[in-house]
């Protein structure tokens, strides 16, 4: 399959809400799409829409502005025949696995198989034992659900979503109740899916998901943002809050950040050595968390990485050197040294 | 390959102790249903015995006769009447009346029991068991009596079986018990006795003597038997009917059905069982179906399509149907011979009986199962997420 290839794409897509007679507007034109080989982490605070965009896409759910093609089929205004027919060819992992209780494992799983008859393929025990393996079930495969532990659940759950070999799964909080190595086994049964040729989409909180993603999509009041900007905003209330809470603690984090920035970039560069160097000599002196020197080290780089404006284009140096004169003059004085440090910046 | 999770019946077995409870409530009204129209068909049954006991191809009766044990006479004149009709071999006068029986050397209890009289020259009724004492039944005050009589007529019978004398007391007459053949008894009939025209008239004196309960006609073979029936019709004034053996079988059970209130009841009954089947599967699989709601949506969310748990819930119910049924009619077969000891009523199973109520057992878990998914219908697969 070409990896390029679109198995989602989404356009102009609307989506209200009827709630006690008045509609509430849960989308709001979102148009994205998702091309065979990625996993995508679709993130937004409650509320934001990501629940029912997941629903639209995987068919659960009927919209009717706007278009929404999931594995070239047009979902907007299908019949429901359509949807259950999409639905088959999707992996669906709930937060609530819902497994049956009354079934084993080993059956529960094979209920993802059957709804399209993958269960009389001449592989389908072979398929079962291999999913139940990878995600550590093989020796729970006769149990019944209230004999596993949560997590174990959770990877039933997976592996019913995963037997069928779908070329997309949509995914729910998957690894909420998983342990770090456990869900590094099914990122990368995740991973090895979009290296199939599928598609990944996951509504997560779960940071080490964050950073395995192949693209991050943002949604808020039912729109798509750009990530960035949702990322600014964490940035700046982290630090706000770092500062009303613990100002002294950041003032000090902050200084060794921008003594490090200004030693880092003196000689021009960073090198990936000089980082290593920086970085083992801050955990060696032993006055700064590990934690801390992370900070430290990403504000500092950060600021080493773009000191100087030679990245800005000459708007961009107009309107900071408008500002910097702002700064300069909030105290009803300015001195020549103040002066002299703007025109070295924007020199 | 793998074989289809039997989802349903995993379902159902999970909990062992409900599913008991649930077996038994079914089969409870399963048993219910099997004894009500187990009654039902030995009420039928019984009341025509006699009707289906003799060779007759057609029968005269006055038209205001409601049942055999409550006829109301007519001329014996009509039936000689008939009998020059080219078709008729022959024609036999039965005369029928409910007496009192008294026994154990005249003690005061006593029963009713049905006198059956023939004309013992007539060689050609075949009633069974009679055939061997129409010579005797022609001495005076001589009876015999059915074997197959309830158990309050068992001492006469125990003795004329083991050969000793029998005498009891029939109306105001004393008669002697020379044999035994063999009817039944009926809802209507706790015994009956036998005997010849004369002694009939002895033991009911006052029966004005040139009137017959019953004419029956026996036609050649080969005779259109509605053929004859016409010609007969038009012979006779309509102070009597002609009937089939058919009519008059299905005349019998009609009055039984409609004009009694023992038919309706047993009619009732079989239904009331019907729905306390219903209510008992419709809880148990509405529980069912709520408990499982959840897996339910997931399962819908997944690819199942609405189809597919409508058939789980009617697997189940179809399960349950059968699981019920198998100890019912088990049970039914019990309470059969019981009953037909205790009232030697015809109770038996029949074929098409276990059929019935094995295919009104389905019907009814099924229509349960039908309104217990009506939610399902309503479940959204997208609360799910």
């Amino acid at each position: 399959m070409d990896e390029s290839a679109k198995l989602v794409e989404v356009s102009s897509l609307s989506f209200a809400h009827e709630q006690g007679g008045q509609a509430q507007q849960i989308l709001h034109n979102v148009s994205l799409h998702i091309s065979a080989g990625e996993v995508t982490v679709l993130t937004g605070p409650s509320g934001s829409g990501k629940s029912t965009l997941l629903t639209i896409v995987g068919g659960l759910r009927s919209a009717f502005e706007g278009s929404v093609n999931v594995l070239g089929t047009e979902l907007i205004g299908a019949p429901s025949a359509t949807l259950v027919k999409t639905r088959r060819r999707i992996g669906f992992v709930f937060q609530q696995h819902n497994l049956s209780d009354a079934l084993t494992v080993a059956q529960n799983i094979q209920m993802g198989l059957q709804h399209s008859g993958g269960h009389r393929r001449p592989d389908a025990a072979e398929r079962i034992t291999d999913i139940a393996t990878q995600l550590g079930l093989r020796d729970h495969l006769k149990k019944y659900p209230d004999q596993l532990s949560g997590g174990q659940q959770q990877r039933a759950g997976i592996a019913r979503a995963l037997v069928g070999r779908p070329q997309l799964v949509l995914a729910d909080e998957p690894t909420a109740s998983l342990d770090k190595r456990t869900s590094e086994s099914v990122m990368a049964l995740f991973d090895e899916l979009a290296s199939r040729g599928g598609a990944v989409v996951l509504v997560t909180h779960d940071k080490r998901i964050l950073d395995q993603a192949d693209r991050v999509l943002s949604l808020e009041d039912g729109k798509v943002v750009p990530t960035a900007d949702v990322m600014i905003e964490d940035a700046g209330k982290v630090l706000g809050k770092l500062m009303s809470s613990e100002p002294a603690r950041l003032r000090r984090l902050l200084g060794y950040a921008h003594g490090l920035a200004q030693v880092a970039v003196a000689d021009g560069k960073v090198v990936a050595e000089e980082r290593a160097v920086i970085r083992q000599s801050l955990l060696d002196r032993g006055v700064l968390q590990p934690r801390e020197v992370d900070l430290v080290m990403e504000l500092a780089l950060a600021q080493a990485d773009a000191i100087g404006t030679d990245f800005l284009g000459s708007e961009d140096r107009n309107q900071l050197a408008a500002a910097l004169r702002d700064v300069a003059e909030a105290d009803e004085r300015v001195v020549e040294a103040e002066l002299r440090t703007i025109e070295k910046l924007l020199s | 390959m793998l074989r289809s999770v039997p989802y349903a019946w995993r379902q159902l077995s999970q909990d062992r102790l409900k599913l008991f409870a649930a077996v038994l409530g079914i089969a409870f009204a399963v048993v219910l249903v099997f004894m009500q129209l187990g009654l039902r068909a030995a009420l039928f049954d019984s009341s025509v015995r006699l009707h289906r006991g003799v060779d007759y191809q057609l029968v005269l009766l006055n038209p205001r006769t409601n049942f055999l044990a409550r006829t109301v006479p007519f001329p014996r004149s009509r039936l000689y009447q008939v009998a020059s009709h080219s078709a008729v071999v022959d024609v036999a006068p039965l005369y029928l009346k409910l007496a009192s029986y008294y026994y154990d050397d005249g003690a005061n209890e006593h029963e009713t029991a049905l006198v059956i009289a023939i004309d013992p020259t007539q060689k050609n009724l075949r009633m069974p068991g009679v055939e061997p004492y129409l010579e005797s039944l022609r001495n005076p005050d001589t009876v015999i009596i059915d074997r197959y009589s309830r158990k309050e007529f068992a001492t006469s019978v125990d003795a004329v079986l083991a050969g000793e004398p029998v005498e009891l007391q029939l109306q105001e007459r004393h008669v002697n018990v020379i044999g035994a053949f063999g009817l039944g008894t009926s809802f209507g009939v706790d015994g009956s006795f036998i005997t010849s025209d004369l002694n009939f008239r002895r033991i009911f004196p006052q029966r004005p003597a040139g009137n017959i309960d019953l004419g029956l006609i026996r036609l050649r073979p080969g005779s259109d038997v509605a053929s004859v029936q016409k010609d007969i019709r038009a012979l006779i004034p309509g102070d009597v009917e002609a009937l089939t053996r058919q009519e008059y079988v299905a005349k019998e059970i009609a009055y039984w059905n409609s004009s009694t209130p023992i038919g309706y009841i047993f009619s009732l009954g079989a239904v009331i069982g019907v729905i306390v089947g219903l209510i008992v599967v419709y809880q148990i699989l509405f529980s069912d179906v709520q408990s499982h709601l959840a897996e339910y949506a997931t399962l819908k969310a997944i690819g199942y399509s609405d189809g597919f748990l409508r058939s789980l819930v009617l697997r189940e119910a179809i399960c349950l149907a059968v699981l019920g049924f198998i100890p019912a009619f088990g049970f039914a077969l019990l309470l059969y011979d019981q009953a037909a000891n205790a009232t030697q009523l015809p109770m038996h199973m029949t074929a098409f009986r276990a059929s019935l109520v094995l295919v009104v057992t389905i019907g009814m878990c099924a229509l349960s199962g039908l309104l217990a998914m009506r939610k399902i219908s309503r479940l959204d697969p997208a609360e799910v997420f």
